[in-house]
């Protein structure tokens, strides 16, 4: 797409009447970028600050900057913020070119985008102030659950008006898991968020005791699902083919783990309640239904890998191919995990445990990350048409990222199984070895430590990427014009057609 | 838009596949293979379902995999095992006046109650015993009582309503003797920023 090949005014003295101009809107993916890129670096120093006060408590300031109260925000930051602006400047970004039409609506994609870092906005506002549901990511109270939706809605309306308007037969891949998206995150949001208002900003759920749990995990398990996986492998489908220009490794494996991940999915969410009060049938099916889930998951990461057959000596330059392969390796190891944590047996030795946190920054910092950067360094340059400023510093940026998360995790593996065994310790009269919780908490301090240090680096690769993005957009020419195409006026033209042409 | 196949598109096979792109499937410049599915892949993904259904059968139907309470009566039992065998190899101390006179104001009973005091007892009680979410225990006034036998009551039984844990199952009777030895030490010790007196006054 860099490379603008025909004039328009050529276009339309060839074939003046059989031609149909249209152009895509790419000042929305922009401002998504840059939205992921500024949220990425807030929710990930909110990061760093928490994990420095648990080895460090005096880190807790005042009542309003407590591990409590930001501990909330920074998940909401990283997860609807980073990865939520990623994967609408991915979908917008793909969507526009893969249905071979510009966005139904404009100011739909406006309302969505500045409605969007309202609720940021405001999440960032009220989760300090301790206004929260207290249901994990899904603590924001109602109103903000309400302007959720009505935004979600005009996404939505938006998404699939373009989707009807497309000029493209068939739909690639990316759209199923984009569509997957749209429509189950609908879903769960207004599933877990129903609620009876008491005041302006409190409210207690319609489900009660264990009940609210199981809606809860069903919920929280399929924002994983929905929110940080299917989008991603959509963002993964499109740009990783672009990035190594190599055709997708097999059709039929993107059939089958589409259908299968989305259909076991859903079921996995009782898995976070296992040793709990919910009835002990309900926590088979989690468990079961995640073992299932290992292979429709490795079809994405297979399906990623075997597109890079014969392409992998482009890895030595790219930081893009760098950063994607290491997020699909990523994706692929947290996915192998999932299923295993959510063994019974394995379970009741992980289950509260900093093993846990490790999953899913192995997750988050990994799949959702890399993959994000892997994107950003790779539409930058072309919605603002230009050139990276620093290639080197997109590399520093991989390298130290890649060291970072791998002493978060190893750092929350060690700390998290020291605490499970700590706690199941008897000793030879039959009492507890460990019966204080101090005493884990003493032991695991070093890990915390380590976890700091490798959380600090990932937020410097951060760092470099917001200053090279800078320089880079300063580089970009000052008119930055949406960019045209031309296709043969037909109901639905065959997808070779289609002629590149720069607007005048 | 680059429409020439890319190379690996004119060399026959990749990896044992034949790596045929699929006409008609072209977006935005994307193509995709009629790969077959890895046989690994769909061999893994049948036994996870088959292992599924063995796994709920065995758990809810045919009673081979032990359910929750199952494994619980079955790790309780093994608990009580090693602790039968512990008790019986060593014969246990019974707590009463007489014996916890033997404690108090030994040595080495005080330096072993000391350790144990600072390891489960300091965060409530203070380093020094002066107290602080717990009570003073180094002045003359006793909400429970300032006899050993009230004190090894206390801390073996807990108080539930004021907080105190009970130590019974975490510290052996001798443990339990030894703090009290330990705590009877601390008498008019007067540590800084002692806690106000709560309870009774014993002379």
């Amino acid at each position: 797409m860099s490379t603008l090949s025909v004039s328009s005014s050529a276009a339309r003295q060839e074939r003046p009447s059989q031609v149909e101009l249209f152009t895509y809107d790419e000042q929305i993916v922009r401002l998504f970028v840059l939205a992921t890129i500024i949220w990425g670096f807030v929710g990930m120093l909110v990061g760093v600050i928490i994990a420095l006060q648990l080895p460090f408590p005096e880190a807790n300031l005042g009542e309003y900057l407590t591990f409590g109260r930001l501990r909330p925000l920074h998940t909401n930051a990283v997860i609807f913020a980073f990865a939520g602006n990623a994967i609408f400047a991915a979908i917008y970004y793909s969507t526009q070119r893969l249905c071979k039409a510009r966005m139904y609506s404009d100011l739909m994609s406006r309302i969505h985008f500045w409605g969007w870092q309202a609720i940021i906005v405001s999440a960032a506002i009220t989760l300090p102030l301790g206004m929260t549901t207290s249901k994990e990511y899904a603590e924001l109270e109602w109103p903000i659950d309400i302007a959720i939706t009505l935004v979600w809605l005009v996404f939505a309306f938006n998404f699939f008006a373009t989707l009807r308007r497309r000029r493209e037969r068939h739909m690639y891949v990316a759209l199923w898991f984009y569509i997957a998206t749209i429509i189950t995150v609908a879903v769960l949001h207004v599933g877990n968020s129903l609620a009876l208002p008491v005041s302006f900003m409190k409210s207690y759920p319609i489900y009660a005791g264990v009940q609210d749990a199981l809606v809860q995990w069903w919920y929280g398990h399929n924002a994983v699902a929905f929110f940080l996986t299917t989008p991603f492998l959509g963002l993964m489908y499109y740009f990783l083919p672009k990035a190594a220009n190599r055709p997708v490794f097999s059709y039929r494996l993107s059939i089958i783990h589409f259908w299968s991940l989305v259909f076991i999915y859903i079921w996995a969410g009782p898995h976070h309640l296992n040793y709990t009060a919910l009835p002990e049938w309900a926590t088979t099916l989690g468990m079961v239904f995640s073992v299932m889930l290992w292979m429709p998951s490795w079809g994405g990461m297979i399906n990623g890998l075997f597109t890079l057959r014969g392409a992998w000596h482009k890895l030595r330059d790219s930081a893009v191919l760098k950063m994607f392969v290491v997020g699909i390796t990523f994706y692929g190891m947290s996915t192998f995990e999932g299923p295993l944590l959510s063994v019974k047996s394995v379970n009741a030795l992980s289950h509260y445990t900093d093993w846990t946190i490790g999953h899913v920054h192995s997750g988050a910092l990994g799949w959702n990350g890399f993959m994000t950067f892997g994107m950003i360094y790779w539409l930058v340059p072309r919605l603002w048409r230009t050139r990276m400023w620093s290639d080197k510093m997109a590399n520093t940026h991989f390298w130290i990222g890649t060291i970072g998360i791998l002493l978060y995790v190893l750092a929350m593996y060690t700390s998290g199984i020291t605490q499970g065994l700590m706690w199941r310790a008897f000793d030879e009269a039959g009492r507890l070895m460990y019966p204080d919780f101090m005493e884990t908490v003493v032991q695991i301090k070093p890990m915390y430590w380590v976890r700091l240090i490798g959380g600090t680096l990932y937020l410097g690769g951060v760092i470099l990427m917001m200053i090279n993005v800078w320089k880079t957009i300063k580089t970009a020419p000052k008119r930055l014009p949406d960019p045209a195409f031309a296709v043969p006026k037909r109901a639905s033209a065959p997808s070779d057609g289609e002629q590149e042409v720069a607007t005048a | 838009m680059p429409d020439n196949p890319t190379p690996s598109e004119q060399t026959p096979s990749s990896g044992g596949y034949q790596d045929q792109v699929i006409k008609g499937h072209k977006y935005d410049g994307i193509r995709e293979y009629d790969n077959p599915m890895p046989g690994w892949w769909v061999a893994i993904f049948w036994g996870s379902v088959i292992f599924a259904g063995i796994y709920v059968l065995g758990v809810h139907v045919f009673d081979f995999i032990d359910t929750y309470e199952e494994d619980l009566a079955e790790s309780l039992e093994q608990l009580e095992t090693v602790r039968t065998a512990y008790a019986e190899a060593n014969p246990t101390f019974e707590a009463d006046p007489a014996t916890l006179a033997e404690f108090v104001g030994e040595e080495q009973a005080i330096e072993a109650g000391a350790q144990t005091y600072a390891a489960v007892c300091a965060s409530c009680h203070g380093a020094e015993g002066g107290g602080s979410i717990g009570p003073n225990l180094t002045d003359n006034y006793w909400v429970h009582g300032n006899t050993n036998m009230d004190m090894f009551n206390v801390i073996t039984d807990g108080v539930a309503a004021k907080g105190m844990p009970p130590w019974d199952s975490a510290l052996s009777p001798e443990e339990r003797a030894q703090l009290v030895a330990f705590i009877q030490s601390l008498e008019g010790t007067d540590p800084p920023n002692a806690k106000e007196p709560q309870g009774e006054l014993y002379e």
